[in-house]
């Protein structure tokens, strides 16, 4: 019989695949997790990472064939009945999804998730004796017991993401397996949400096996780290000698790629002439609420002034809430200004009639950050780059068909023809992005505003993309708002950076004067949550 | 082969013969290989089926084959009519309404509202009462009936779509709201159509059925299967059942078709939805 003592997980030349395909997913993992041990998996997009977590805990659609050996505390899940299996999730491997909103019964109050949990798992305990418990593993994760009868919808992404926490560890598993648990998360609460479960895992001695394809962060919070391609660990070994000298392949476009994104220094300032400048930007949105008396506003947006020149990039930082996104939608007018003036190209884009408005507003376009959800379903990609110049009757059919030839072509997704007739769903993320790139290059803009337009890609992807962004900026002169909750990414691609918190501008500077001498408290706030790569020197 | 496939494959065949039998039986009617379906002064009446008269004859010594064959053609034409109508006017409506919002959508929903309060039967008889007969005015009867369906579905189709980030980008590039409407909108809000299309001329051909039954609905010349049963029924009890049954049957094989498709329709898209959301 295989020992278990002190190995929380083992594989030896582990094979899985779906039963439609043929192709291993996974073909031969040896892998080990030691009990009490942090280790991270990375690797680029499709390389089997949640496979691998999924097949462990055997959820995977039934009849999915898999080969060599696979032990979790010295047990084969494969072998085990339904029953004992159950046991086994939960018991032995806990597990922390993604996104913690789908994973959650909306119907069901919060103490009652671990009420169930823990009552599944030890039916014969009584009800106050399960109750003290779920509430104890509530206040172990920072959340208040008096939440104890509140719904998921009552949580925020962060609080959500605790109480999955909560519930994987309800029973003190020997293995935590931890499924990218804070991409849907800004960086500020993703950082406490991975501090709470580290030391959580630690206090209970459970290993952690964290899924990700950050880099970074796997490097902040994880001693040991294995990369993962086509379904072989391809390199494995102590995250900061990792991150600083990879041998494979793989692991070396990873970090070149995470390198590449976080950018090693501010690039130069240019002097040019202004195309855009914001004076005391005010958009509020009202709140319903009182019939008489003063309008209540939430003011997300207020007395914001920036200037942005012809070939420049101006970084806008700063946590979720703070009043970025509101930004973007009253540049590109789809939401009301109240009050300030917005100079485009020396029009005062306030007082033109909408017409003449709508003309302006052409020289100022927008990339969404979701690529996908920006595109329209029913639109091929050809369709969907020329529409904008049907929109404005500049061209017909035939020279808006030619002309997103050549951006396609532009943006670096060739043989233009080919993409061309694709449709969206087609496509995967880093060529939507250039798509939807394509699309507000269409009508010759002078602004290009990137609302968290690299944030839902890959590191790799997220590389390209700024270099494309880059060069399209080199070469048309563009100016670009590049609005971002990262640091990091934001210092290496932007000339400036402003920082927001609660619609003010709490301080602006060059990217790397911000990182070395932060002096507002935000400011702070966010490079202390913001990893990234060890240096050499260090 | 999944059920909802054969379903569908099925209801289309069905659905396909009905519309051969439409276009084929003027044509024979006219060569003469079948009689006049409102010539009846020759013939004996209520023959039972025999070589002469395949399906007997009625009170009125009419042919009941030939009638039953013609029958197809009307109904088809009017429910054809008759929804092709409703959904060219829900559609439009239903997708101004979700789109704008506000106040115009409060009054057209409630318009509409009322409309489907009222049961189908009752608002289409007192509407073939109030326009007279006719193919055209039966087709607006029924039409009226349908048109909430559609303005329904749609509507609520469209506030969903609406706050989608592709129709946000559209306004982002300058789409002013006809241009989102037409390009951004339609396309994904008519997917449901089909299947409330077939499907509402099913309960069509009864209804229009059940209003030439009351003696509403068409002129008398024009063979109907409705106002055959209707003629028919006094006869029953005598033992003359060919005058009831072929029309009957006729009837309830083409619902019988049409619902196939419909929920054929229906399984088959609600699949296709799940394959491409993986």
């Amino acid at each position: 019989m295989f020992n278990s003592s002190g190995v929380a997980l083992e594989l030896e030349g582990f094979r899985q695949r779906y039963s439609q395909s043929p192709h291993w997913i996974l073909n031969g993992l040896d892998f080990k997790i030691k009990s009490g041990e942090c280790v991270a998996l990375v690797g680029p997009s499709g390389c089997g990472k949640s496979t691998l977590a999924k097949a462990i805990l055997q959820l995977l659609p039934q009849g999915s064939p898999s080969e060599g050996g696979l032990f979790i505390s010295g047990q084969d899940p494969r072998q085990l009945s339904q029953a004992k299996l159950r046991k086994l999730r939960g018991k032995s491997v806990g597990l922390i999804f993604q996104d913690p909103m789908t994973r959650l019964n909306p119907l069901m109050t919060v103490g009652g998730h671990l009420l169930d949990l823990l009552q599944a798992h030890n039916p014969t305990t009584t009800y106050s004796s399960r109750k003290k418990q779920a509430e104890e593993l509530l206040e172990r994760v920072g959340i208040h017991k008096k939440r104890f009868l509140a719904y998921p919808h009552e949580f925020s992404g962060g609080m959500r993401q605790r109480l999955g926490i909560a519930l994987a560890l309800a029973l003190n598993p020997e293995l935590v397996i931890a499924d990218e648990p804070t991409t849907s998360l800004d960086m500020d609460v993703a950082n406490k949400v991975m501090a709470e479960l580290c030391s959580q895992c630690k206090e209970i001695g459970s290993a952690l096996l964290l899924i990700s394809h950050d880099l970074a962060m796997a490097g902040k919070w994880c001693e040991r780290m294995a990369i993962l391609n086509n379904g072989k660990i391809v390199e494995e070994g102590q995250s900061r000698q990792l991150l600083i000298n990879p041998k494979s392949k793989t692991g070396k476009t990873l970090v070149n790629a995470a390198r590449a994104r976080e950018g090693e220094k501010t690039p130069k300032k240019s002097q040019s002439k202004t195309v855009l400048e914001v004076n005391c930007l005010r958009s509020w949105h009202p709140l319903g609420g009182m019939l008489w008396g003063a309008p209540q506003w939430v003011k997300a947006v207020n007395n914001v002034s920036f200037q942005l020149r012809e070939g420049e990039a101006l970084g806008v930082v700063g946590l979720s809430g703070c009043g970025k996104s509101t930004l973007c939608k009253a540049l590109t007018g789809l939401t009301p200004i109240r009050g300030g003036e917005v100079k485009l190209e020396n029009q005062q884009l306030l007082t033109l009639q909408s017409k003449q408005c709508q003309k302006a507003r052409q020289s100022l376009q927008m990339v969404f950050q979701d690529p996908l959800a920006s595109l329209n379903p029913r639109m091929t990609i050809g369709e969907a780059i020329s529409d904008p110049l049907l929109i404005h009757k500049i061209a017909n059919q035939k020279k808006a068909h030619e002309k997103s030839l050549e951006l396609l072509e532009k943006v670096g997704l060739s043989p233009a023809s080919h993409y061309q007739k694709c449709f969206p769903r087609e496509l995967s993320g880093g060529q939507l992005q250039r798509v939807a790139i394509a699309r507000a290059l269409t009508l010759n803009p002078k602004v290009l505003i990137c609302d968290e337009s690299v944030s839902m890609l890959d590191a790799e992807s997220q590389a390209e993309i700024l270099v494309l962004l880059r060069n399209l900026q080199e070469n048309l002169g563009l100016a670009i708002l590049f609005i971002t909750h990262d640091l990091s990414v934001a210092t290496g691609f932007c000339h400036k950076i402003i920082v927001l918190n609660n619609g003010h501008i709490v301080e602006e500077g060059p990217g790397i004067e911000l990182f070395n001498q932060p002096k507002a408290s935000i400011t702070r706030k966010l490079i202390e949550s913001c990893p990234r790569l060890p240096q050499e020197n260090l | 082969m999944e059920i909802s496939s054969r379903m569908a494959r099925w209801g289309a065949y069905i659905v396909a013969f009905y519309l051969l039998i439409a276009l084929v039986t003027p044509i024979f009617v006219a060569i003469g290989i079948l009689p006049q379906a409102n010539e009846g002064l020759g013939n004996p009446i209520y023959d039972p089926p025999s070589f002469a008269h395949w399906c007997g004859t009625d009170r009125l010594g009419r042919d009941v084959c030939v009638r039953t064959l013609e029958g197809s053609g009307v109904a088809l034409q009017v429910v054809f009519l008759a929804v092709t109508l409703a959904v060219l006017i829900g559609v439009p409506i239903g997708i101004i309404s979700g789109y704008i919002g506000g106040s115009l959508d409060r009054f057209l929903v409630l318009i509409m509202d009322t409309l489907y309060t009222i049961p189908v039967l009752l608002l289409s008889v007192v509407l073939a009462f109030l326009l007279g007969r006719g193919i055209p005015n039966a087709a607006v009867a029924l039409c009226v009936v349908y048109i909430p369906q559609y303005f329904r579905v749609v509507r609520n189709q469209t506030a969903q779509v609406k706050a989608e980030l592709f129709v946000e980008a559209a306004r982002s590039l300058g789409a002013g709201p006809l241009w989102i409407m037409r390009k951004y909108l339609l396309g994904n809000v008519i997917t449901s159509i089909p299947v409330l299309l077939t499907l509402n001329a099913a309960d069509a051909v009864l209804v229009l059925g059940g209003l030439g039954f009351l003696g509403l609905g068409l002129k008398e010349s024009v063979p109907e299967w409705g106002s055959d049963l209707n003629m028919a029924l006094s006869a029953v009890p005598t033992g003359i059942w060919w005058t009831a049954v072929y029309p009957g049957l006729a009837m309830f094989l083409l619902v019988l078709g049409l619902s196939f498709l419909g929920e054929g329709l229906e399984e088959l898209m609600s699949n296709s939805k799940l394959i491409s959301n993986k």
